[in-house]
């Protein structure tokens, strides 16, 4: 990010939005101990990734540039961050609510949009393939799990509650009623 | 103001908002402290603060002082890395009156890509005599690093229908997954807490005919274990020890957020070491051992090269460490490593060949099943020369027979 940062790009609204999320505004408490960045595995190997910046710019309020980051989508959730921040800083959990606030806005990540709609269609993000039923086969289990896999009728209730919090419409897939 | 100031400040500033439980050895530890403005703390005492690595004095959970006696605090002795007072962490069962009924829930990985963890799963919990109801319709929990990143609303409502399944059958839900332990253990924590989110859901849930009551807990195998059976128990089912090195790995959300789970230290723990020492074998100490696997928050569909990178450093220190095998609690750190070490092969070169086993496979392992009836066979790394130097072991410990007609279990499983 070279370009330095015009006062107009600071939307205040956005910080608003985040705040929906319960503790988000702990990010004012941060004093740059980095204790974050210091410990996070991704940083690690991306050495430009850093969460305490996100969430910084966040709290400022540059939406534009949060939501296209391809860094929002980096962490692992692997909140050894939330756990070592010491104002409590819901570091992970923030950053989880700035990702559903780009999915809102219409960002997200091909991949991502397939495991959404693999769950809607099929009621599991990682589906059973041929392959594996014939693993499950070879170890006497049943070759579809007793999950949604071998119920239709709590799969359409998965669809159907996707449907009623307007998931389908969220993340642009066509889920008619079979109603 | 120097340092030694902000020490003295501090230190005499925590005096002051203490409760008796307060030790010395508290305040001394953080001298280095980064450490919070504790004069906020009310005179209840400090906070049940998850103090960890003390060493450093990087301690948690003490802005906003709502606090319990400090002998709450889940700290450990950090020297030997043995568990001290942990009168509210994972010390003991849970206590929560007579036994409850458990059932299975199985998520996404383990059924539909390694059914190993399922059928290991299966066959060591009826060999303790611990049963398990089916769930039948259950969905993915669903992936809660994945659609957190969506839509909160709908992460909970599909995870409290999971949820209002086990209620039907009047059991405490049973996960095998960290993934699926985190989406329905805090969707159970946080409908029980917030009756407006819980109003919300249940609106929707009405709809299909469901209602979340929160009459039931969320148990994850390890903990369930850990604290209802206890290692010294599950030794007692021991009949094939294995004399293997093994690189635990927690993963991530077992033991985090760790003021949620009350499952101890996060950053020190030693409850899944235990329960892996139970069947024989060795947990090794390797560097970073409590780092991620790369796989969780939908990154792995997002940057897996990256991902890779995360595992490949925990591969890296597993391997210098001189171990065995990876005994994992979560199907998806295992196909991370598993599937995982095949891709970091093809593209970056770099061979480990260290087999992966969920916990239950190596349970079921000491407990005289054969890797092939564990599916551990049908992993993608490493499992052939390790299945042999498996047999090799039998057939030393029980000359002319083999893995899976072991002599006898003793006894009818876990007395209830």
């Amino acid at each position: 990010m070279k370009h330095p940062i015009k006062t107009s790009e600071f939307d205040t609204s956005f910080f608003e939005e985040i705040k929906e999320e319960e503790g988000a505004e702990k990010i004012l408490m941060c004093f740059n101990c980095k204790g974050c960045s210091t410990g996070c595995p991704v940083t690690d190997v991306e050495h430009g990734y850093n969460i305490k910046k996100l969430l910084r710019m966040s709290a400022m309020g540059l939406r534009d540039r949060v939501l296209n980051s391809e860094h929002l989508w980096y962490c692992t959730t692997c909140y050894r961050c939330q756990e070592r921040c010491p104002e409590g800083v819901k570091t992970v959990d923030t950053m989880l609510k700035l990702r559903s606030l780009a999915v809102k806005s219409g960002i997200m990540l091909p991949a991502h949009r397939k495991i959404a709609e693999y769950v809607m269609r099929t009621g599991h993000g990682v589906p059973i393939d041929e392959q594996n039923r014939k693993k499950r086969k070879e170890l006497e289990l049943d070759e579809l799990p007793g999950t949604v896999h071998s119920c239709p009728e709590a799969l359409e209730e998965v669809r159907e509650l996707a449907r009623a919090c307007g998931f389908d419409r969220l993340v642009g897939i066509e889920l008619p009623s079979t109603a | 103001m120097t340092k030694n100031n902000a020490i003295k400040g501090m230190t005499s500033g925590m005096t002051d908002s203490t409760t008796e439980g307060m030790t010395n050895s508290m305040t001394s530890g953080m001298t280095n402290g980064i450490s919070n403005d504790v004069t906020n703390s009310t005179t209840e005492g400090v906070p049940k603060c998850t103090a960890n690595d003390i060493t450093s004095g990087i301690t948690n959970g003490m802005t906003s002082g709502k606090a319990n006696d400090i002998t709450k605090c889940t700290a450990r002795d950090i020297s030997s890395g043995t568990v001290e007072d942990l009168s509210n962490g994972i010390s003991g069962s849970t206590n929560s009156g007579s036994k409850r009924n458990l059932s299975l829930f199985l998520g996404c990985i383990a059924p539909n890509r390694y059914p190993g963890i399922e059928i290991a799963t299966r066959k060591v919990m009826e060999r303790l005599g611990i049963s398990l109801k089916e769930l039948e319709g259950a969905s993915c929990c669903p992936a809660p690093g994945v659609f957190q990143s969506f839509d909160k609303q709908t992460w909970l409502t599909l995870a409290s229908r999971n949820l209002t399944l086990s209620e039907a059958l009047d059991a405490d839900l049973l996960t095998v997954c960290n993934g699926c332990y985190a989406s329905l253990a805090d969707t159970n924590r946080i409908l029980k807490e917030d009756p407006e989110a819980k109003a919300s859901v249940n609106a929707r849930l009405s709809g299909v005919n469901r209602e979340f009551k929160g009459s039931i807990e969320v148990r994850h195998i390890i903990e369930y274990l850990y604290r209802e059976i206890n290692p010294e128990k599950v030794r007692e089912f021991i009949t094939h020890p294995l004399d293997l090195k093994v690189a635990v790995h927690y993963g991530c959300h077992l033991v985090k957020p760790s003021h949620e789970r009350k499952l101890g230290s996060s950053e020190n723990p030693g409850f899944f070491d235990e329960l892996v020492e139970a069947t024989g074998a060795e947990s090794v100490e390797y560097e970073d051992k409590m780092a991620c696997c790369g796989a969780g928050g939908g990154a792995r569909s997002a940057v897996q090269d990256l991902t890779l990178k995360l595992s490949t450093a925990k591969l890296e220190h597993m391997q210098k460490a001189g171990v065995d095998c990876i005994v994992d609690a979560c199907p998806f750190c295992h196909l991370q490593f598993d599937q995982g070490q095949v891709e970091i092969a093809q593209r970056f070169g770099k061979e480990f060949e260290i087999p992966v086993l969920h916990y239950s496979q190596l349970l079921g392992l000491a407990m005289g099943y054969s890797p092939k009836e564990l599916g551990i066979h049908l992993n993608r790394t490493g499992s052939t020369a390790f299945c042999e130097k498996l047999e090799e072991m039998v057939s030393d410990m029980f000359p002319g027979e083999e893995f899976g007609k072991g002599p006898e279990f003793p006894g009818d499983g876990v007395s209830t």
